[in-house]
C-alpha cells in the first residue's frame, strides 16, 4: 500500500502533507505530555520491534505469505496516537532506507497506514470489545487495513493517476483479502499478550 | 547474522559519500519533487536525467547492480498499480502526459518513480543514516520522530536476529508447521522483551543524565560552497531539461 | 576517614519479592570494592539501587557526592549503547552534562584511548565485537568523568584475552570502584575487599585473600564448584 513517488498530483500531495503534519504534530505534543521521558526509549524499540515484524514474513494459504502493518495493534496495546507516531517513524525509515514508498508520498502514506489505520482500528475495538473481545480485535485490524486501502485509492483517484471507479473496487477487495492476515496476527498477538502480562493491555489509553 | 541489509555502502569513500549530509538531501529532495511537479515529462527528459544520475552512480562507487535489484524489489509494486492506469484512459488526467493516451500515463509514471526510487538508493547508500538523522534534527523535525528513527536503526538488527533465532526453533518445535498462531506467539514474546529492554535502556539513560530530549553534537556546516554546488545543481536539472 | 557511601538496612523489593534485605556496608574513597555472587543474588539491583535508579527502603547516604557523580556501566552492552554510533554513545554522557563542543570531542577522545579503541568514533555498535561493545560501554562512562564507578559484570561472555584487558583498564580507574562479577580470577586481580552477596543478602564481607581462600564459603554460595568438578566421571566410562 506504500504509495511511491510520481502517483500523486501536487495537490494531493501537500494537503496530505499538511493533513498528516498536523496530526502526527498534535500527537507528538500529547504522547510527550502523558509518556514524559520514557517517551524516547519505550517507543524508540517499540518502533524497532514493528520494523522487524513487518520484515518476517508469515505464511498464509495456498503457499502465499503475507506480513504485519502494525498500526492497530499498536493502538489497541498502547492508544492511536502512540501508534501514529510510531507508525510515521517507521514509514519515514522505510522511505529514506529502502525507497518503500516516496518521499512527495510520504504524508499520504502517513495518513492512510499511520493516522487512517490505527484510528480506524482503535474507535472500532472499543466499539466491538463490549460484545466480542477476539472479533473486536479481528475485526478493528481487518477493517483498519480496508479503510486505509480506500483512502489509498481515493488520493490516487483525486490525482488522476487511476479513476476511482476501478481504484476503488480493486483496492478494497485486494485488500479485504489481506487484512484477513493482518486481523488473524493482531488477533493472535493480542491473545498471547493478553495471557502472559494483562496489565498491558488493560492500561493503554493516548 | 548479516548485518548488511541496511545502508550496505554508505561506508564507502567517494566524491558523493564526502558531500555535506544536509547538501545531499535537500538537493535529492527537490530532484524528486522537480521530477514528479513536473507538468510533462517526455522520453528525452528522461533518458537525459536518467544518464545524469546514471553519472552521479558512477561517480558514487556504489555498485550498479546494487540499484538494479533495489529497484526490482520495488518494481512490481509501481508497475501494479501503474498498470491500471494502462487498463484505462482517465477522463480528467492531471497531467496530460504527451497525447494523453493511457500507455503515455503510464509511462510517465513509471518514468517519475524510476528516477524518485534511484534518488533516494543513491542518497541512502551515499550518506551514513546517523548523519541523516542529525541532518534531521538540524531540519526541526520534531525531537521525538529523530530519536525513534534512531532507535529504530540501532535495535532493529537486534531484533531481526531474534526474530530469525526464534524462527528456527519455531519451526522445529511446530515439526516444520509454521502458521500465523506459531508466527504470532513468537511476535509476541519478542515484544515483550523489547518493552522490557526499553525499561532499562530508559534507566540507561537516566543514569547518564538523560532528561527527555537526545542531544547530539553536530559540527556539518553548509557553507559557500554548499551554497554553490547547489546552485550548481539546479542549473544543471533545469538545462537538462530545457534541452 | 568517613565513607563516602554509607549503606544502611537497604531493602528492595519486587512485587513483593524481597531481591536485597538488609544490607549495610560502607565504601570508602577511592576504594576499589569486589562485589561477587551468584546468578540472581542481587548483585545489579545493589547497583541500580547504589545510584539511586530504584526504588528502595532504608538508607544510602552520599558523602560529599551527588547521584550524578555516580557512573554505571550495565552487564549489557546493548543497554549501555543505545545511540546510532560510538561517538554519540560516549558523547550522550558529557552533553548531558552541558560541556561545550571542543570539551565534549576531548572527552570522547580521551574515553576511547583509555580502553583502547581510538579512532572507533564513526563504528556503529552494531558492527562492534562483543568485546568492543564492553569496552565502548565502560568509555560512555569514562567521558563523565564521576567519582564512583559501578561495574556490572564487565567480562562476563568474554574471551580470557579480552577479560584480562578489561581487567587492565579498570585498574587505570582513578576513583571509588566497585565491580559485580562472577570472574574470581579478575577479582582476585583487582580488589583487596569482596563482599559476597547470596539470596539478597551479605554473606560475607572482608579481605579478598581471606575470602577467596574460604572454599567452603565459595562452594555454598554457588561461586566455585566443588572440587569433584575435576573428576566427574573421568575414566569411568
Amino acid at each position: 500500500m506504500h504509495i511511491p513517488d510520481g502517483f500523486l498530483s501536487v495537490p494531493v500531495a501537500t494537503s496530505t502533507y499538511a493533513i498528516s503534519g498536523a496530526w502526527v504534530g498534535y500527537s507528538i505534543k500529547k504522547v510527550q505530555e502523558k509518556v514524559g521521558e520514557k517517551a524516547v526509549p519505550a517507543m524508540g524499540v517499540l518502533a524497532a520491534f514493528v520494523f522487524a515484524a513487518q520484515m518476517i514474513n508469515f505464511p498464509v494459504a495456498g503457499g502465499t505469505s503475507g506480513h504485519l502493518v502494525g498500526g492497530t495493534l499498536l493502538a489497541i496495546l498502547f492508544g492511536p496516537m502512540v501508534a501514529s507516531v510510531i507508525m510515521t517513524a517507521i514509514l519515514i525509515a522505510q522511505a529514506l532506507l529502502f525507497a518503500d514508498g516516496g518521499i512527495t508520498a510520504l504524508g499520504a502514506n502517513i495518513l492512510n497506514m499511520g493516522i487512517v489505520a490505527p484510528l480506524t482500528g482503535y474507535f472500532v475495538y472499543k466499539f466491538i470489545k463490549k460484545w466480542h473481545y477476539g472479533a473486536a480485535v479481528f475485526i478493528a485490524s481487518w477493517l483498519s487495513i480496508v479503510v486505509s486501502a480506500m483512502f489509498c485509492a481515493v488520493e490516487l483517484a483525486l490525482s488522476g493517476t487511476i479513476p476511482l471507479r476501478i481504484a476503488l473496487p480493486a483496492m478494497t477487495s485486494i485488500h479485504a483479502i489481506i487484512g484477513i492476515g493482518e486481523g488473524l496476527i493482531t488477533y493472535f498477538v493480542v491473545v498471547a499478550i493478553k495471557k502472559m502480562t494483562p496489565s498491558i493491555v488493560e492500561e493503554a489509553g493516548i | 547474522m548479516k548485518h548488511h541489509f541496511i545502508d550496505r555502502y554508505s561506508g564507502l569513500n567517494s566524491l558523493i559519500h564526502r558531500q555535506n549530509t544536509k547538501l545531499k538531501l535537500l538537493i535529492a529532495i527537490g530532484f524528486i519533487v522537480f521530477v514528479i511537479s513536473l507538468p510533462r515529462i517526455d522520453i528525452q527528459d528522461f533518458v537525459l536525467f536518467q544518464i545524469f544520475l546514471l553519472v552521479l552512480i558512477l561517480l558514487s562507487k556504489v555498485p550498479v547492480m546494487h540499484f538494479v535489484k533495489n529497484y526490482l524489489v520495488l518494481l512490481p509494486f509501481i508497475l501494479l498499480a501503474g498498470l491500471s492506469t494502462l487498463l484505462s484512459v482517465p477522463r480528467t488526467a492531471y497531467r496530460p502526459i504527451l497525447n494523453g493516451t493511457g500507455l503515455h500515463s503510464f509511462l510517465a509514471l513509471l518514468a517519475r518513480s524510476t528516477l524518485s526510487v534511484e534518488t533516494i538508493i543513491l542518497l541512502v547508500s551515499t550518506t551514513r543514516f546517523d548523519d541523516i538523522l542529525k541532518a534531521l534534527r538540524d531540519f526541526r523535525v520534531p525531537s521525538l520522530l529523530v530519536s525513534i528513527l534512531s532507535f529504530i536503526y540501532r535495535y532493529i538488527f537486534l531484533i531481526v536476529d531474534e526474530f530469525l533465532r526464534t524462527r528456527i526453533a519455531a519451526v522445529t518445535r511446530s515439526n516444520g508447521r509454521f502458521g500465523p498462531r506459531t508466527w504470532a506467539q513468537m511476535a509476541s514474546n519478542i515484544l515483550l522483551r523489547s518493552i522490557e529492554r526499553g525499561e532499562m535502556i530508559y534507566i540507561s539513560m537516566k543514569a547518564r543524565g538523560f532528561h527527555g530530549e537526545v542531544k547530539t553534537l553536530r559540527e556539518e556546516v553548509f557553507g559557500a560552497k554548499e551554497w554553490f554546488i547547489m546552485a550548481a545543481f539546479a542549473a544543471t536539472i533545469w538545462l537538462l531539461w530545457k534541452i | 576517614m568517613e565513607n563516602l557511601i554509607e549503606v544502611t538496612d537497604l531493602v528492595v523489593e519486587y512485587d513483593d519479592r524481597r531481591v536485597l534485605d538488609a544490607i549495610s556496608f560502607g565504601v570508602k574513597a577511592n576504594e576499589m570494592v569486589g562485589l561477587i555472587g551468584p546468578n540472581g543474588a542481587g548483585k545489579t539491583t545493589l547497583l541500580m539501587a547504589l545510584r539511586k535508579l530504584i526504588k528502595f527502603d532504608g538508607s544510602i547516604s552520599y558523602n560529599g557526592i551527588s547521584e550524578a557523580d555516580i557512573g554505571i556501566v550495565f552487564q549489557n552492552p546493548d543497554i549501555q549503547l543505545f545511540m546510532p554510533t560510538v561517538f554519540d554513545d560516549v558523547a550522550f554522557g558529557p552533553m548531558n552534562q552541558g560541556l561545550n563542543a571542543s570539551e565534549v570531542q576531548r572527552r570522547v577522545e580521551e574515553a576511547l584511548a583509555r580502553v583502547g579503541l581510538s579512532g572507533f568514533e564513526r563504528r556503529q555498535p552494531h558492527h562492534l565485537s562483543e568485546g568492543e561493545k564492553k569496552k565502548v560501554a565502560i568509555a560512555t562512562v569514562l567521558s563523565m568523568k564521576p567519582s564512583v564507578y559501578l561495574l556490572d559484570e564487565p567480562t562476563t561472555g568474554l574471551d580470557p584475552l579480552s577479560r584480562f584487558e578489561i581487567g587492565k583498564i579498570i585498574c587505570d580507574i582513578k576513583g571509588t570502584v566497585i565491580v559485580a562479577s562472577h570472574d574470581l580470577d579478575l577479582v582476585a586481580g583487582l580488589v583487596d575487599r569482596v563482599i559476597v552477596l547470596n539470596g539478597g543478602k551479605i554473606v560475607a564481607d572482608g579481605y579478598v585473600d581471606e575470602i577467596l581462600a574460604d572454599k567452603e564459603l565459595l562452594v555454598r554460595n554457588r561461586l566455585l564448584p566443588p572440587d569433584d568438578i575435576k573428576s566427574l566421571c573421568r575414566s569411568s566410562r
